[in-house]
């Protein structure tokens, strides 16, 4: 036995030590953030139910590189124009080969990698992101919307300041005009929109942005206190809301406004019809009292949409498919995003606060960001901080589903309008 | 490039805005008409 043979046996070892440095750094690297992720996840500090199997995915997909075989490494090298060795094999991974696209270079690959079935059928056409809405739309209870629509869709609309700001200046930093529409998604805080955005616009970053958007949608519930004790002082963090007398609505008054917000914006962006279809369905379907599809759709297909998402992201970042020089021009403009639609939210609440003869709390703002339930959440827990009595929760739950509606819009603004700028 | 950008952006803002208060003024009116001809409370 020669050492060229024990070398082949232990491929993950002999893949990363064949590597350039950066590289064998970059693998090393998102072994460890792999291994960050899930003790963060186990804490509760990010979202355990994607950063678990995302973390354990990246740390293995890392690990698990060898060399492909001369036939898979020929398929894999023509989609990605990647080389490949001398004796004709090259690095890759068995789990995933996400830019193989030729019809008979899939039909290939999809007999190889274990998660290219899930990838190239649920993944990479949108389907998972259109999933997880559906189970968004089964949670959202829409009365707390109805009740004072005008109001909550101000404050969302407010909130999407980091959505629309983000835009001219990823395309100042050196992005073209897709490229920063997709990153800019970010600032709407909603996973699926990113994800379907980025899919549309710039599939070939989709990767990174889609793993910057989840990573920080994970700290939105850690970093949004810290700026609601930054812009608003205790005072105003304490005004109790107006009791305005209770508006009772029906589920057939929230069956017929699905019916309605859904057909109407379908009408205008039918390039975002699916994610529009996906969230109104859920809605519909709770609200008709379809109690075994509310089931289906809440548990089986949300849990199992989330888990692959999650699964599927982690495999994604292999150090090769999300190395690229725009990551951490992503990054930045990523937090700047969310930053933004913080603050945009907070002013929307001054400005309320002033109209209504500083009667409103502009807390209310923060919840307008439609990472929902978490920025609702995270509102009601500042304000208990320094009144414990004092209840906007069934309020700022209806910011934050506006905050959805508000984010589908411009998700459908962006996919049809952004194409067309030269 | 930057400044079309501003310039889009500013539109697609105000026909967000545009969007998002017509879907609430919608809901004003599916509420007037559930609650006038559907028998709603």
């Amino acid at each position: 036995m020669h050492f060229s043979d024990i070398a082949n046996i232990f491929q993950g070892i002999t893949s990363l030590v064949h590597s350039s440095w950066p590289m064998i750094a970059a693998r090393l690297g998102l072994i460890v953030l792999g291994g960050v992720l899930v003790y963060y996840g186990r804490k509760g500090v990010l979202e355990p139910l994607l950063m678990i199997p995302m973390g354990l995915g990246m740390a293995m997909v890392n690990a698990g590189v060898l060399f492909l075989d001369p036939t898979t490494a020929a398929v894999v090298a023509k989609s990605t124009g990647g080389a490949v060795l001398a004796d004709g094999t090259a690095q890759g991974t068995i789990m995933l080969a996400p830019f193989v696209e030729r019809t008979d270079d899939l039909m290939y690959i999809l007999q190889i990698d274990f998660l290219q079935p899930i990838y190239t059928f649920a993944f990479s056409n949108g389907l998972i992101a259109c999933l997880v809405f559906m189970g968004i739309g089964v949670l959202l209870d829409v009365g707390f919307l109805l009740a004072r629509p005008f109001q909550s869709m101000f404050l969302a609309l407010c909130a999407e300041l980091g959505t629309v700001a983000t835009f001219p200046i990823a395309v100042a930093l050196g992005l073209n005009f897709n490229e920063a529409a997709s990153i800019a998604m970010v600032g709407g805080a909603d996973g699926p929109m990113v994800l379907f955005t980025s899919l549309k616009l710039a599939k070939h970053l989709f990767v990174p942005i889609t793993v910057v958007a989840y990573l920080y949608l994970g700290l939105t519930y850690g970093g949004y206190p810290y700026l609601i004790r930054f812009l608003v002082p205790a005072k105003l963090r304490a005004i109790r809301p107006v009791a305005h007398p209770v508006v009772k609505i029906s589920a057939g008054e929230k069956l017929a406004f699905a019916f309605v917000a859904g057909s109407v914006l379908c009408l205008l962006f039918p390039s975002a019809a699916p994610l529009l279809l996906s969230l109104f369905v859920g809605v519909a379907v709770r609200e008709a009292g379809l109690q075994y599809f509310t089931n289906m759709i809440e548990n089986t297909i949300l849990y199992g949409a989330t888990f692959f998402l999650g699964l599927l992201l982690g495999v994604l970042c292999e150090a090769s498919t999300i190395f690229n020089p725009k990551v951490l021009l992503l990054l930045v403009l990523g937090i700047i995003s969310l930053l933004l639609s913080g603050v945009g939210g907070i002013i929307g609440g001054y400005i309320l606060d002033v109209i209504s003869g500083r009667k409103f709390n502009p807390v209310f703002g923060i919840a307008a960001v439609s990472c929902v339930p978490s920025t609702a959440k995270v509102a009601q827990k500042e304000v208990s901080a320094v009144a414990p009595d004092v209840i906007i929760l069934p309020e700022a739950l209806g910011a934050n589903i506006s905050g959805v509606i508000t984010t589908a819009i411009l998700t459908g603004i962006y996919v049809s309008l952004v194409p067309l700028m030269k | 490039m930057f400044l079309t950008s501003v310039t889009s952006a500013i539109i697609m803002y105000a026909l967000a805005g545009l969007i998002s208060f017509l879907v609430a003024g919608l809901i004003k009116l599916l509420f007037v008409i559930v609650r006038r001809y559907g028998g709603g409370k």
